[in-house]
């Protein structure tokens, strides 16, 4: 479904992405992790087509990704950013509905897709008037997940969507957004750097370095097999972090 | 292109205020007192005939009122035949006052025979100092050239003026200086000049009890006052000539210098002035129509409140898009920015100056200046906030899915509104002030009371202008602060406590 065929990219010459290969499957979840700087989020922005790649194909169910059909590709993809991405001049309500506003939904289906998602996301019904600067970072991150779910997409991009949050409520969070991932069976590419998260969510892990792929497979897989020296540093490293924390 | 638009609509906006009528006779008159008076001669002696006349006061010197005249702008203005043969009509060689009314009937323009008093420069000093130096003649002058010279600008530049002065004389002095005439006066008495030139019917002459200097070499030609007026308006109306001729010959130097200390020295108005005179020596009865302290403020906030409004609402649909082209293209934000950047830099005086031979007087060019100068904050304050929005917001628009123009309007212009909103605060509050020189082309506003309370040393009159154009200043921007508060959501708000 979701494709990038030896994809490129790289910024005042410096590789973000280098030749990556990355399939995802309709209804399945991929975590891509990695330390900071390994062109993560450039894979999310590529398969949104906020960036060209400089080499190599993006493909969107078989068909490579056109500038033209761009605007209708992200209609169909939903898209969550560590803070929230939230526009501050909106109220809660009015950034879930802003594209179904502008795609002239009539008012009844709004509200009707509106009250689900809040059913959804466990988002409090009386902060949907409330600007983003007057919600915690908990209940802005559930904004940002219904306005990504509003016009029901195939496929959710999600970058560090626990980043910003403390413990406590990235733990509620983290069980919620599982149930809805499992509930609604869309194709979902998460970017994290956190090891435990990325097992906790993700059917399969891809581990990225400087660019490129180190390792795919299950968190056994890696524990287990490291494909190399990195890999298992990687690992080690946050496990001693969890066990300290 | 769009810019040129926008001026041309400026221009048709302040063609259709008031000031041209159709059968309404427009006197204008240049920005000293005498010729006020005189305008205000014409005025009610027109009025009397029963013609329906307006005086366009205090409208600036000479090369402006006639080339309103030629232009049609005004049917009347009172000039001297000196200036007219010397200075407007130089390069024409002409040899008398016969010459003149020939060479001006060439141009559409008639001249009235003189009205009596020969109004010519001379130069004046302290009495006590001329006495104490032993000068009484110009040619005296050449023995003290440490003396300190302040003209009036008309004088230093004009070619019977100061340049052929210094020439005939051989004058050595150096420490020569253009300034405001009435101002002239007070650095005379305060001792910061020596030596003036005089208009030899000013008032203050005998008021400040200055020593004339004798033109022992006839330097100075006649300069007779007399009406200039437009062959076709007279031909419309014939009852035009004969109201302006039958002022010919009625006003000899004393009278003329007693209707000027009048008014200067004497605090009453021209209008009054001139009323009295018809009176007494013509037996002509005219209504002086008056206006309270209080109609005139609110003739002079309605004036002023047009230019202001109209120039600002003209810039705010100009500069919001030059100001999202510039944020969208780089390159041509470059150009944008500097463009308007350079129109700040030109001084207000000279900018009202560049604009009258392509918009003549009154209203538009001060609306195209006040326009022009509106420019520069609001497009920049577009431009930055619109640049300056976080990135994750500009990415989160864009992967939502939403067309650029939607992005624009949805998203980036709300953002940036705070920002908008402060630029065309900031155009709005300069614009209140620089309205004021308006008054200089005519335009009218809050300048013409410091203009002619700077003209007849009147701090009241200052005041009655300055004081309002402060008060106006301070509601405008209290005003965009209401406003602010009403349209900037409160998200975008700074929150109290952090």
């Amino acid at each position: 479904m979701l494709e990038l065929d030896r994809v490129s990219k790289a910024f005042g010459g410096v590789p973000a992405v280098d030749r990556l290969e990355l399939a995802v499957e309709a209804g399945r979840t991929v975590v891509v992790i990695g330390p900071s700087g390994c062109g993560k989020s450039t894979v999310l922005r590529l398969l949104l087509g906020l960036i060209v790649p400089d080499a190599g194909v993006v493909r969107i169910d078989g068909a490579p990704l056109e500038p033209s059909a761009v605007l209708q590709v992200r209609r169909r993809v939903g898209y969550v950013i560590q803070d929230g991405g939230l526009f501050p001049h909106l109220t809660a309500r009015r950034n879930v509905t802003l594209m179904a506003r502008h795609l002239r939904w009539p008012a009844s289906r709004i509200a009707a897709r509106l009250e689900r998602l809040v059913d959804l996301t466990r988002f409090p019904a009386d902060g949907l008037e409330r600007f983003p600067i007057e919600l915690s970072g908990g209940q802005r991150q559930r904004v940002a997940l219904m306005r990504a779910l509003m016009l029901d997409p195939d496929v959710l991009l999600l970058d560090e969507p626990l980043g910003a949050l403390d413990p406590l409520i990235r733990f509620d969070l983290q069980n919620d957004l599982r149930a809805i991932f499992e509930q609604l069976g869309k194709t979902v590419v998460l970017v994290t750097h956190d090891l435990a998260e990325a097992a906790y969510f993700g059917h399969r892990i891809v581990l990225l370095r400087a660019g490129r792929k180190v390792q795919e497979g299950s968190l056994e897989d890696m524990v287990e097999r490291p494909a190399d020296p990195f890999v298992e540093r990687f690992v080690r490293a946050q496990r001693t972090l969890h066990l300290e924390a | 292109m769009a810019r040129s638009s926008v001026a041309w609509l400026l221009v048709v906006a302040a063609a259709a205020l008031p000031a041209a009528a159709g059968e309404r006779i427009v006197v204008g008159s240049k920005k000293f007192t005498e010729a006020v008076i005189l305008g205000e001669l014409a005025t009610l002696s027109l009025r009397a005939a029963g013609l329906d006349a307006e005086h366009r006061r205090e409208l600036g010197g000479t090369r402006v009122l006639f080339d309103a005249l030629e232009a049609g702008q005004i049917d009347v203005y009172a000039d001297y035949t000196g200036t007219l043969r010397l200075e407007v009509l130089k390069h024409l060689n002409l040899p008398d006052d016969r010459a003149l009314a020939a060479a001006l009937a060439e141009r559409g323009i008639l001249m009235t025979p003189p009205l009596g008093f020969n109004n010519t420069y001379a130069l004046g000093m302290r009495r006590e100092q001329a006495e104490r130096l032993g000068v009484r003649t110009i040619s005296d002058l050449r023995r003290h050239p440490e003396l300190r010279f302040g003209f009036s600008n008309e004088f230093m530049d004009r070619a019977d003026g100061w340049p052929g002065l210094r020439q005939r004389y051989r004058l050595p002095q150096t420490r020569v200086r253009g300034l405001d005439h009435d101002l002239a006066y007070r650095g005379l008495e305060s001792g910061d000049l020596d030596v003036m030139d005089l208009y030899s019917t000013d008032a203050e002459i005998a008021y400040y009890d200055l020593a004339v200097l004798t033109d022992d070499r006839g330097y100075f030609p006649t300069y007779y006052a007399v009406y200039l007026y437009r062959r076709d308006r007279a031909e419309q109306i014939p009852a035009l000539r004969s109201a302006l001729e039958r002022l010919a010959g009625t006003l000899d130097e004393t009278s003329i210098s007693r209707l000027n200390a009048r008014v200067k020295l004497g605090g009453e108005s021209e209008a009054e002035v001139a009323a009295s005179f018809l009176a007494e020596s013509l037996g002509l009865s005219v209504a002086v129509e008056s206006a309270g302290r209080a109609a005139r403020l609110l003739a002079r906030t309605r004036e002023h409140l047009m230019l202001v409004a109209a120039s600002l609402a003209a810039a705010i649909l100009l500069a919001i898009p030059l100001g999202v082209v510039a944020a969208k293209l780089p390159r041509a934000g470059q150009l944008i920015l500097g463009a308007v950047g350079v129109v700040q830099t030109i001084p207000a005086l000279a900018l009202l100056v560049f604009m009258i031979p392509l918009l003549g007087i009154y209203e538009p060019p001060a609306l195209v200046a006040l326009f022009l100068y509106s420019l520069l904050p609001i497009v920049r304050n577009t431009h930055s906030g619109l640049t300056t929005i976080p990135p994750p917001l500009v990415e989160s628009a864009l992967a939502l899915g939403l067309s650029p123009a939607a992005r624009l309007r949805r998203i980036e212009l709300p953002l940036a509104l705070p920002s908008i909103l402060a630029g065309i605060q900031t155009a709005a509050v300069i614009n209140v002030g620089f309205a004021t020189l308006g008054a200089l082309i005519g335009a009218g506003g809050y300048g013409q009371p410091i203009l002619t309370g700077i003209r007849l040393d009147d701090v009241g009159l200052i005041l009655e202008g300055a004081v309002p154009a402060a008060l106006m200043a301070l509601a405008v921007q209290g005003l965009f602060e209401l406003a602010a508060r009403a349209l900037i959501p409160r998200g975008l708000r700074p929150r109290r406590g952090g």
